[in-house]
């Protein structure tokens, strides 16, 4: 599968690399010292990355945004992920945005704030809360252990029909589909 | 904030309590305040927003107050992107958006509006326009200046300093850098009375900045550390 961070097209934006992370240049500036952070195994999504690796990768995050504050002077910075091709995921390797910001820098990092009315946040404070029980007890009953992560990753990559018929009664699989469809 | 002029006589640790008392998500997080409450551990707190920016827009917070992320220790950190994860594979399944976005402002420069830290997960749909990243064209030339600036910061704080005591090391690379030109200039002129040039360049090599910086860093200096950060902090006014 073709990925720009594991095929090496950013090598020559690699600013800092070790046996779990990478942090390099962003792919996509938007701003300059915007940076990207990489966990060095190909993993698409935030669903797929090992619990350790999304911990290492915050840490670095927020360091990354104290050398930004140190060294370029900037105001702010903020920390995106975006989970998913609707999200504005770019490139099928998942990563950490640090974007450097300076006071009027007109960057608009923001959306518009909808008033949610009290129903819709009954509502949806229903329906997550189950969620999250049932998410909790499912990441609680799932064994993390790495060499397990590495093999579904290649039930995944290799064999992917099979995949889908052992994980049939998984009845969310579609959802994971679309967020490894690639633009 | 009405009572600056107090502030100026009190300590760090009673200005952060006043703060603190301030803090509508604090008051939040002991339910002092009502919201519509997710999910909570003795750490964190999850919450939905009331004015999201999608329908199932969550805050995850801390329950203790920290203004700015780098205040926030690295294991509370880690813990909180646990929830993350856990609030973003909530909203895939039970909600059947496509994608979610985390974000975290940091700093008003940034858009942090609250002086509380939050950590935004809102669910994603296709052409929603919620969160674009803007284009900044950068050609190679300062890519590359930007890359070298930079590369030496992280060398020095990944390889060396896990904790979070380096932000105080980083804030003295850049006297050390004067100390350390001034040093080269210095052995240089030894140098050219006594020794050959190839010496000297050697001598060059070594006295890189970083190296100079982690023999100095453990001079105390109260008042200049995380003066950065506070400053990002002080802007919210308590």
């Amino acid at each position: 599968m073709a990925c720009d961070v594991c095929d090496g097209i950013l090598k020559d934006h690699i600013i800092y690399e070790n046996n779990e992370l990478i942090i390099s240049l962003a792919a996509n500036t938007s701003t300059s010292g915007h940076l990207q952070i990489f966990p060095k195994e190909h993993l698409t999504i935030m669903d797929q990355v090992p619990s350790n690796i999304l911990k290492s990768m915050a840490i670095a995050a927020n360091k990354m945004s104290m050398i930004l504050f140190e060294v370029l002077k900037v105001h702010g910075t903020n920390i995106i992920i975006q989970n998913g091709v609707p999200a504005g995921q770019t490139i099928n390797h998942f990563s950490v945005h640090v974007i450097p910001r300076r006071t009027d820098d007109g960057l608009k990092l923001d959306w518009d704030m909808k008033q949610a009315t009290n129903d819709s946040l009954d509502s949806m404070q229903r329906m997550i809360s189950e969620g999250i029980t049932l998410e909790d007890s499912n990441t609680q009953n799932k064994t993390t252990s790495p060499a397990e992560v590495v093999a579904s990753q290649e039930i995944r990559q290799d064999d992917s029909n099979a995949a889908e018929e052992k994980n049939s009664e998984k009845k969310n699989n579609y959802w994971l589909k679309s967020l490894e469809r690639i633009p | 904030m009405p009572d600056e002029i107090d502030t100026s006589n009190m300590s760090a640790e009673e200005i952060a309590e006043l703060q603190k008392q301030n803090c509508i998500f604090c008051k939040i997080a002991t339910k002092q305040i009502p919201s519509k409450v997710l999910h909570e551990d003795d750490k964190a707190i999850c919450i939905l927003d009331i004015n999201p920016a999608s329908e199932g827009h969550i805050l995850i917070m801390p329950k203790e107050h920290y203004m700015i992320l780098p205040h926030i220790p690295d294991d509370l950190l880690a813990h909180m992107f646990d929830t993350v994860k856990l609030m973003s594979n909530t909203l895939l399944k039970t909600l059947q958006c496509q994608g979610t976005s985390i974000f975290i402002a940091n700093g008003m420069a940034a858009g942090q509006k609250a002086p509380h830290v939050l950590i935004h997960v809102f669910p994603r749909k296709e052409n929603d326009g919620l969160l674009e990243l803007p284009k900044y064209e950068m050609n190679a030339e300062q890519a590359d200046k930007l890359k070298k600036t930079l590369k030496p910061y992280f060398e020095q704080v990944f390889n060396k300093h896990t904790d979070i005591k380096h932000k105080k090391k980083i804030h003295h690379i850049e006297e050390h850098e004067e100390t350390a030109k001034k040093d080269i200039a210095d052995s240089k002129k030894e140098h050219k009375k006594e020794k050959d040039y190839d010496n000297q360049k050697e001598h060059d090599k070594e006295k890189k900045p970083i190296k100079h910086d982690a023999k100095q860093d453990d001079k105390p200096k109260k008042d200049s550390k995380n003066v950065n950060l506070d400053d990002i902090a002080k802007l919210f006014g308590g």
